[in-house]
């Protein structure tokens, strides 16, 4: 049984063209890891590098871009609080991740209109992409809320139905002959 | 004779109402235990309420024939009225786009009001027929015999009702139209008893939604998917949509955004937990020495087979020998129409429908290498005896050493936390496979992956490279780095693992949901 992924299925192509108008070129990307092999020999690799060549910022935001792409949701916050907070593509990332569960919409929403009031002045692509996560964070939240309302609501519904019923039982009474 | 038929049929009715009432909810609410709890609570509320009112409705009414069958016409009535009225109700109640994640309290409060609604009102009145019958015969007879001879009669009809719902009706006439037939046998009765030809038309009216489409069959659809086919099994509802994009999902109950099984032509990996499986014959091998041929696995809750290619695929160039069980023959019937296996895989795989997993288990004599459990009753219920220590040690005996047991376990319960069912689980892992016990988050979702392995150490994570083979989707890589992983025991000692005696995982999983649901 599976619940819950269906609702990023139309989010999932725009994400990844946010991707690939990041910071990393197309030379890159080729070389990045591609299946899980890969993620592992990379990841392998990394531990090799000295502290200092790992904290790099390039290496570093290349190393969340990789866990962003595979959805490995620790090590991608675990790179993002290694960069500053107001890092343009940290932000962008960490609101990307922010999608994955309903728990961090109201985060990631936040976060997109930072960077939107921030860093309008990023690759129009990018900033369309942001926008996009943004209206759909947003509409999330709002079906949350009405979601909210249906529930406070539906507490009135089993009263209402039994009062319909001693109604029902009591005509009953009168009526039948 | 006709107090007995009029008993009888009315005991028949009920019965039937409690238990395709809950089929006929299925798929705008599910049937989960609770709501199984309050369909049964609430039919015998009513007819405590219908004895009571029938009783004193008996002491003074000058004609009860009249009153008994005004009570069945009307029931009928109403009962139809249920029937044609759940679909605008229940659209009515649940918003668009909702998800399994989010419905608990909605999918709670409208199925309780809509049995409220559309099955108390005709049981009650069913259930007054019983003191008006009992009067009308007294008279013949004396009360106590009339009282017993209706009683006999009409408990008759409710095993009838019972029986016949379950082994006859769901799978042979389907839940809509034996309930209109019941409605339109209530109602002809009703109009006949009464002796007015005046009412004796109406009695053709429940015949009229024999017309109309089946509203079920496209309850709580997602935006854009098609329904490919709908099955009623004694089991749940089912059906299997087709998504935009070509994806079909093997759907039970109401549906959602959640599904049993996945299948895209043409591709290899299902995607979500079911890949993770791919770890499952590596992790077997890892160590071992000796050559696995063939490399047996079992798989319980096998569904339309999803986790059949990942399996195959880790079990390299071993040869795989599968046994798939699964409870409902409608799901692999539907699977084998709808999503089949490559041809080459098939052949790997012996199916066996309608056993019971933890049952046909103890039948296997050779030792396994894998036995993956993936199963799930009434959407996300994992059935209460698949997930005991007991359980967990009767795999333990099954497997070889080295052998895997891997679970897909959908929570949201923290893994670090001593609390919550992954804890529990573990815990009961922990009992027969000690320290070697590994949970894998699965990328973007709620589900883990557990695994558990005889005798044997997990491979470090860190030498997990070399075991890959290439082409593995890279979401199986993210599940195996350290911040989706964890290694041997629960660092919380006071959990308590489920036993077959104590077992609280339905109110967890329950409780669970509730938590989860927008506030």
């Amino acid at each position: 049984m599976r619940a819950g992924l269906r609702r990023l299925g139309a989010l999932g192509s725009l994400l990844l063209v946010c991707l690939l108008t990041g910071p990393l070129g197309a030379q890159q990307e080729s070389s990045l890891p591609h299946d899980a092999r890969s993620l592992l020999l990379y990841e392998r690799n990394l531990e090799s590098l000295a502290p200092a060549v790992r904290a790099a910022e390039e290496l570093t935001l290349q190393r969340a871009y990789v866990y962003l792409l595979a959805g490995a949701e620790g090590e991608l916050r675990e790179e993002i609080r290694n960069l500053t907070e107001d890092h343009p593509d940290a932000l962008r990332f960490a609101l990307q991740a922010d999608c994955w569960s309903p728990n961090t919409f109201a985060d990631g929403r936040r976060r997109s209109e930072i960077w939107l009031a921030t860093h309008a002045n990023r690759s129009a692509a990018e900033v369309k992409v942001v926008t996009a996560v943004r209206d759909w964070l947003t509409a999330a939240e709002e079906r949350r809320t009405s979601l909210q309302e249906e529930r406070s609501r539906s507490r009135w519904y089993p009263l209402a139905a039994g009062f319909g019923v001693l109604l029902l039982g009591w005509l009953l009474v009168r009526l039948l002959p | 004779m006709k107090t007995l038929l009029a008993a009888g049929l009315s005991g028949f009715a009920v019965l039937t109402v409690e238990i395709l009432g809950v089929h006929l909810l299925a798929p705008w609410f599910g049937t989960s235990a609770l709501v199984w709890s309050q369909q049964i609570g609430l039919v015998l509320g009513a007819i405590a309420l219908g004895g009571w009112l029938g009783g004193r409705l008996a002491s003074h009414t000058p004609v009860p024939w009249k009153a008994a069958s005004i009570c069945l016409f009307v029931g009928g009535l109403l009962l139809v009225s249920g029937i044609f009225l759940l679909e605008p109700f229940a659209e009515a109640l649940l918003p668009e786009g909702l998800t399994l994640d989010e419905a608990a309290a909605v999918f709670q409060r409208g199925s309780f009001t809509a049995a409220l609604l559309f099955f108390v009102p005709p049981v009650l009145l069913l259930s007054m027929l019983s003191p008006l019958l009992v009067q009308i015969r007294s008279v013949e007879r004396g009360a106590g015999r009339a009282a017993g001879d209706l009683s006999a009669v009409g408990t008759l009809g409710s095993l009838l009702g019972v029986f016949f719902s379950t082994f006859v009706a769901i799978p042979s006439l389907g839940v809509r139209l034996t309930l209109i037939c019941t409605c339109f046998a209530l109602v002809l009765a009703g109009a006949l008893l009464w002796q007015r030809k005046a009412v004796l038309p109406v009695a053709g009216l429940p015949l009229a939604l024999l017309f109309l489409p089946d509203p079920a069959h496209a309850a709580n659809l997602l935006p854009g998917a098609t329904v490919l086919e709908v099955a009623d099994s004694p089991y749940q509802h089912l059906r299997v949509i087709e998504l935009e994009g070509g994806e079909r999902w093997l759907q039970m109950n109401e549906g959602l955004d959640s599904f049993q099984s996945v299948f895209r032509e043409g591709q290899l990996w299902p995607g979500g937990y079911y890949d993770l499986f791919v770890l499952a014959p590596l992790y077997a091998r890892a160590g071992i020495p000796e050559r696995r041929d063939p490399m047996r696995a079992w798989i319980l809750g096998f569904g339309a087979g999803s986790a059949m290619e990942p399996l195959r695929y880790g079990s390299g160039g071993h040869r795989l020998e599968a046994v798939g069980v699964e409870l409902d023959p409608e799901v692999v019937a539907l699977g084998d129409r709808w999503m089949p296996m490559a041809e080459d895989t098939a052949a790997m795989v012996e199916v066996v429908a309608g056993a019971d997993a933890r049952s046909l288990l103890r039948a296997c004599s050779d030792p396994l290498d894998v036995v993956i459990i993936d199963a799930y009753t009434r959407q996300f219920e994992i059935p209460l005896h698949l997930a005991t220590e007991e359980f967990f040690a009767e795999v333990h005996a099954h497997l070889a050493p080295g052998g895997v047991l891997a679970l897909n376990l959908g929570t949201t319960s923290s893994v670090d936390a001593g609390l919550g069912l992954l804890a529990r689980i573990r815990k009961g892992l922990e009992v027969s496979f000690g320290e070697n016990v590994r949970l894998q988050r699965v990328p973007k979702s709620r589900n883990w992956v557990i695994f558990a392995r005889r005798d044997h150490a997990f491979p470090k994570a860190s030498t997990l490279a070399d075991l890959l083979p290439e082409g593995v989707p890279i979401a199986v890589g993210a599940a195996c780095l350290p911040g989706q992983l964890r290694d041997g025991r629960t660092p919380v000692m006071s959990a308590t693992p489920f036993t077959d005696d104590r077992n609280p995982l339905l109110l967890e999983q329950t409780s669970e949901w509730w938590r989860e649901a927008p506030r």
